[in-house]
């Protein structure tokens, strides 16, 4: 019998129960999702380095003769070694304006490498016969809808060749296909191209020798601990030295990018499991204060307080069960969808799905837990409750005058009986406020982010890269590559930059990244900090990126060791003259003579910033391929479009998932705090109306309660969501990254505005409910 | 048609209320449960009516009807000849605002609001209400208007719903089993407090009681049974409250 009860107050309670439910649901989903999709993943990424054998050790170099190999298949540790030659092309490809930049990687010829395998996806490998067939990289592939049999028009070292596309293919090495320098993947203007060994090294004039080796170790041999025996076999042969695989920058990203998930799986499902708590505490021990004479009846009856309490456990314990189904149901569909999504974004030749039981079991245990903290204190003075007490009715609510009663003077009666009543139950007023300030705290730092990469791309496209165009060599250069660029049609100013790699050293602290040079005067390309200052870039001395003088823990006036890795290979000392917050990277600068004076091999600049006339472009871009050491070229406006393009998609959906969340979670709060605080008070409710005020004044003392939690809630999110801004700052920078604190008054604006929103949406619910008072009803029967 | 009005006293003073066939049936599922079947009733200017009768035998319907909380299934209801049987939930609202009083077996004040709030509450909304203090005097509850609703006792908690819904200056006072919850001694100081209302402002009252005693004290007594009212008296003299026994 008490199960048909238990039935019925349930159906009774059906939209309140819905609401808990629900965000019951959103926790154990993003809990469930998130971790199996970030296990996935994980799983995802290893089995694909294993099954297409990524290597462990990365090394560049200028150039070695293939005998080199054979040294550093000597070293202990090494299992195997395989060398490469890489070089870059620039591409013809319809609809963009200027050359796409291609990375031309070897492959044996007529041969799967025997690490970084490919995973072909269409058509065959190039045939040996074939030179100048190439396999193409999936991303760029689709990005110009490239299929086997297509020719692409490409400059390779000056000369214009035409690379047949023999298939589409992946590789572990470049799962996330980036190119070297820049922050985000385009598709249409980088991408991977593989070719045939002896072809490449003949065009790249690198016949028997090599500039790219990867290494696989044998088991249980870690990275460091042969690498520096191959930076020592290698240091001849130039380059910035050998690194484990976080030198590939697309393992780089894809780890990031997994980890970053880890920190959603504890986040969210512990903000939605608290609110729901508290929500499952108010409506419980509503439901206990109704059912007081029941509960007394019950006992009467002979059961015991246990068997009491357990039926009340129980009606709470289902909805968290209810809760827990649809959440885990969510969360595999969440975890699948995700995963998949991912995989197809980095192009991973392999992906699994797996939903490991332990996280079933600790999406139980977190949601128990939940409704454990929630029902404890309802259900404690249920137990506490003897037969006869029950019997009688609650002591009737007691009020007096609040230390806070001296603000309600001024106030009307109903506005007394709207502050009286918050003041009467502090806790649940400011749990709520708390509850709704969530919500807007959610929104307020899930879109953090977004603002803060729109602001730093205003800066960097605004006011750090002023040029239209920027253009790298495939070597240092002399002046001369700058003279002949200020010929080009449309030049109007052009600005050499200069970029060595480097090892800094502070006592035994060593981060390998690169040199600046910034020419005096510079125009175009500037260092700027995080807030838009200019930073002064010395005559002497460097000027080192917070990050750079963080990782190696050095201050201003303090020395540095620079180890330059290319040309003579100087070490030089130089005193870091300050330093700067730079969104990205962690490097140094220098004024550009100084830097040349430094190197002093002649070669004195590594790309140019470009002004270029409008009209001339075309013309611009045309004499532009015929320069054989262009290496690549990037068109900041399209890069810059490139990035809002693929903001504009991903905020859509995400805008609208955030929304739909905190909509949620604000809403669940506001409609059961209502519910609760109306059937509490409709006896008071109803006797107003019989008062003979209208249903709309009468519903304006349950909306104004509702105001003040909303009010309480709006300036505490806001306050909630900066800490969490703060807080996940910490976690989105790392060394590659440095994400400004940007504060987005319209991004506070709407947050406040989504939570009002919802709570006018619930507050006309409500209304409902209040125009439906029986007043009959209520006022003759005895509270 | 037979008017049911008494004889004596206000008999030839105008007309509050009228009422004629006034029927109620309410729907219980598939049952149909008539609750008044066809009450015809004037009550007059500064009458005191009092209505006997056991439970279920349909006063409270009758009350709820004449105050404008509910609407009759069938029969006519004029207030000062205007019809409100048909009247909108805004009408009747207003119906209750401007006019009627309400006093409950269980008081029914808002326990967040002191006594004298309480009476502020509808002075508020009245168009030429007492002075809240005033109707504090009235049922002599002066010196408590600072008190919360949990810091009286029930004698003083109806007194104040007396005064709240007397500050309105109502043209009807209706009060349904406004002693039930009360002792004798308590029962009596409220039903004195009534009485005052009903002399010093003239207000037409009308009380339900299944205590024929209290009916000593009206202009007019009727007694329902089965939905109707089956019998009328007129008691020669109004007691006073306090001479009552019961």
């Amino acid at each position: 019998m008490l199960d048909r009860k238990l039935a019925r107050d349930l159906w009774r309670l059906r939209a309140q129960v819905l609401a808990i439910a629900l965000l019951v649901a959103v926790g154990v989903a993003t809990f469930t999702g998130a971790l199996s999709t970030y296990r996935s993943l994980f799983e995802s990424q290893q089995r694909t380095y294993e099954t297409y054998r990524f290597a462990h050790v990365f090394a560049s170099l200028r150039r070695a003769p293939e005998a080199v190999a054979g040294r550093l298949e000597q070293i202990p540790g090494v299992a195997e070694v395989e060398t490469r030659v890489i070089t870059s092309a620039l591409l013809e490809m319809e609809g963009i304006e200027e050359p796409a930049r291609g990375m031309l990687v070897s492959i044996p010829d007529g041969a799967m490498p025997r690490m970084n395998r490919l995973f072909l996806r269409t058509g065959r490998l190039p045939d040996p016969g074939r030179p100048w067939e190439v396999l193409v990289h999936e991303a760029f592939a689709k990005a110009h809808r490239l299929e086997p049999g297509d020719a692409i028009p490409a400059v390779v070292q000056g000369h214009r060749q035409r690379l047949e596309i023999a298939g589409i293919a992946l590789a572990p090495d470049f799962i996330y296909a980036v190119s070297p320098g820049e922050m985000l993947g385009d598709d249409r203007r980088f991408g991977i191209l593989w070719m045939q060994r002896t072809a490449l090294a003949r065009a790249a004039d690198l016949d028997g020798a090599f500039n790219d080796v990867s290494l696989r170790l044998a088991a249980g041999v870690r990275p460091a601990e042969v690498i520096p025996a191959v930076d020592r076999v290698l240091a001849p042969w130039g380059g910035p030295g050998a690194g484990g695989r976080d030198r590939n920058i697309s393992h780089r990203y894809l780890s990031d990018e997994i980890r970053q998930l880890k920190g959603t799986a504890v986040t969210v499902p512990a903000l939605f499991l608290g609110v729901a708590a508290f929500l499952l505490h108010v409506i419980l021990s509503r439901v206990v204060a109704t059912q007081r004479e029941q509960i007394g009846t019950l006992k009467a009856l002979g059961l015991t307080h246990v068997e009491v309490g357990w039926h009340y456990a129980r009606m709470m314990g289902l909805v968290v069960l209810a809760g827990l189904g649809l959440g885990l149901a969510g969360g595999l569909g969440i975890g699948h969808w995700w995963t998949r999504l991912y995989a197809a974004f980095y192009r991973m030749p392999l992906y699994v799905y797996r939903m490991d039981p332990d996280l079933l079991v600790g999406a139980l245990a977190i949601s128990l837990l939940a409704s454990a903290m929630g029902t404890r204190g309802a259900l404690r003075q249920v137990l506490r409750i003897p037969p006869a007490e029950a019997m009688r009715p609650a002591a009737p609510p007691i009020y007096g005058e609040s230390p806070l009663e001296a603000l309600s003077r001024r106030l009307s009666p109903m506005g007394r009986m709207v502050w009286r009543n918050v003041g009467r139950r502090p806790v649940r007023a400011a749990l709520s406020g708390l509850g709704i300030a969530f919500a807007v705290a959610l929104l307020i730092a899930g879109y953090m982010p977004v603002d803060a990469m729109n602001a730093m791309m205003d800066m960097q496209f605004g006011r750090v890269y002023r040029e239209d165009v920027a253009v790298t060599f495939t070597d240092p250069l002399d002046s001369e590559a700058i003279r002949g660029l200020r010929d080009l049609p449309g030049v109007r100013v052009v600005e050499p930059t200069r970029s060595v790699p480097v090892t800094f050293r502070a006592g035994h602290r060593s981060y390998a990244s690169a040199l600046n040079g910034v020419p005096a005067g510079a125009t175009l390309r500037r260092v700027m900090d995080l807030e838009g200052r200019l930073a002064a870039v010395p005559g002497r001395g460097v000027l080192l990126t917070q990050a750079l003088a963080d990782l190696l823990h050095i201050r201003p006036g303090q020395a540095v060791e620079v180890e330059v890795l290319e040309g003579r290979r100087p070490r030089i000392v130089l005193t870091v003259t300050g330093t700067v917050q730079e969104p990205l990277g962690a490097q140094g600068w220098m004024d550009l003579e100084a830097l040349q004076g430094l190197l002093d091999d002649g070669a004195t600049v590594s790309g140019a910033a470009i002004r270029v006339d409008g009209g001339d472009r075309a013309s611009f871009f045309r004499s532009l391929r015929g320069m054989p050491r262009v290496a690549g070229v990037v068109v900041l406006a399209a890069m810059r479009q490139n990035f809002d393009q693929m903001m504009a998609q991903y905020m859509v959906a995400f805008a609208l998932m955030l929304v739909a969340l905190a909509g949620l979670m604000a809403a669940g709060v506001v409609y059961n705090t209502a519910r609760v605080s109306l059937a509490e008070r409709e006896r008071e409710l109803a006797s107003l109306r019989v008062l003979g005020f209208t249903r709309a004044e009468v519903f304006g003392v349950v909306l104004g309660e509702m105001i003040v939690h909303v009010a309480i809630a709006l300036p505490l999110g806001c306050l909630l969501g900066y800490a969490f801004c703060r807080w996940m700052l910490e976690s989105l920078s790392n060394d590659l990254y440095r994400v400004p604190l940007v504060q987005s008054p319209p991004t506070y604006a709407l947050a406040c505005l989504v939570v009002v929103a919802m709570t006018a949406v619930v507050a006309l619910v409500v209304r409902r409910r209040v125009d439906r008072l029986d007043l009959v009803g209520v006022l003759k029967t005895r509270e | 048609m037979e008017r049911r009005s008494g004889q004596g006293g206000p008999g030839n003073l105008p007309v509050v209320l009228e009422a004629r066939g006034l029927s109620r049936v309410y729907r219980m599922g598939e049952v149909e449960v008539p609750a008044l079947q066809g009450v015809d009733l004037d009550l007059r200017e500064g009458e005191m009516v009092v209505l006997l009768g056991p439970s279920g035998s349909g006063k409270s319907t009758l009350l709820n009807l004449l105050g404008g909380l509910d609407v009759p299934t069938a029969g006519t209801l004029r207030y000062r000849g205007r019809r409100i049987d048909g009247a909108d939930e805004d009408a009747l609202t207003a119906y209750r605002r401007r006019h009627v009083g309400f006093v409950f077996q269980f008081y029914n004040l808002v326990p967040s609001l002191t006594a004298r709030e309480n009476v502020v509450l509808v002075t508020e909304i009245a168009e030429s209400p007492l002075d809240p203090d005033e109707a504090l005097a009235i049922v002599g509850l002066r010196d408590r208007a600072r008190h919360f609703p949990s810091q009286m006792s029930g004698g003083e908690q109806q007194r104040v719903a007396i005064a709240r819904a007397i500050a309105k200056r109502p043209d009807l006072l209706l009060c349904d089993e406004p002693t039930g919850a009360l002792d004798i001694a308590t029962g009596k100081v409220v039903l004195e407090a009534i009485e005052r209302v009903n002399r010093a402002l003239g207000t037409t009252t009308c009380l339900i009681t299944h205590n024929a005693v209290i009916g000593e004290m009206a202009d007019r007594v009727l007694t329902m049974a089965d939905g109707r009212i089956v019998a009328e008296r007129v008691p020669g003299q109004r007691a006073a409250p306090r001479d009552l026994t019961w």
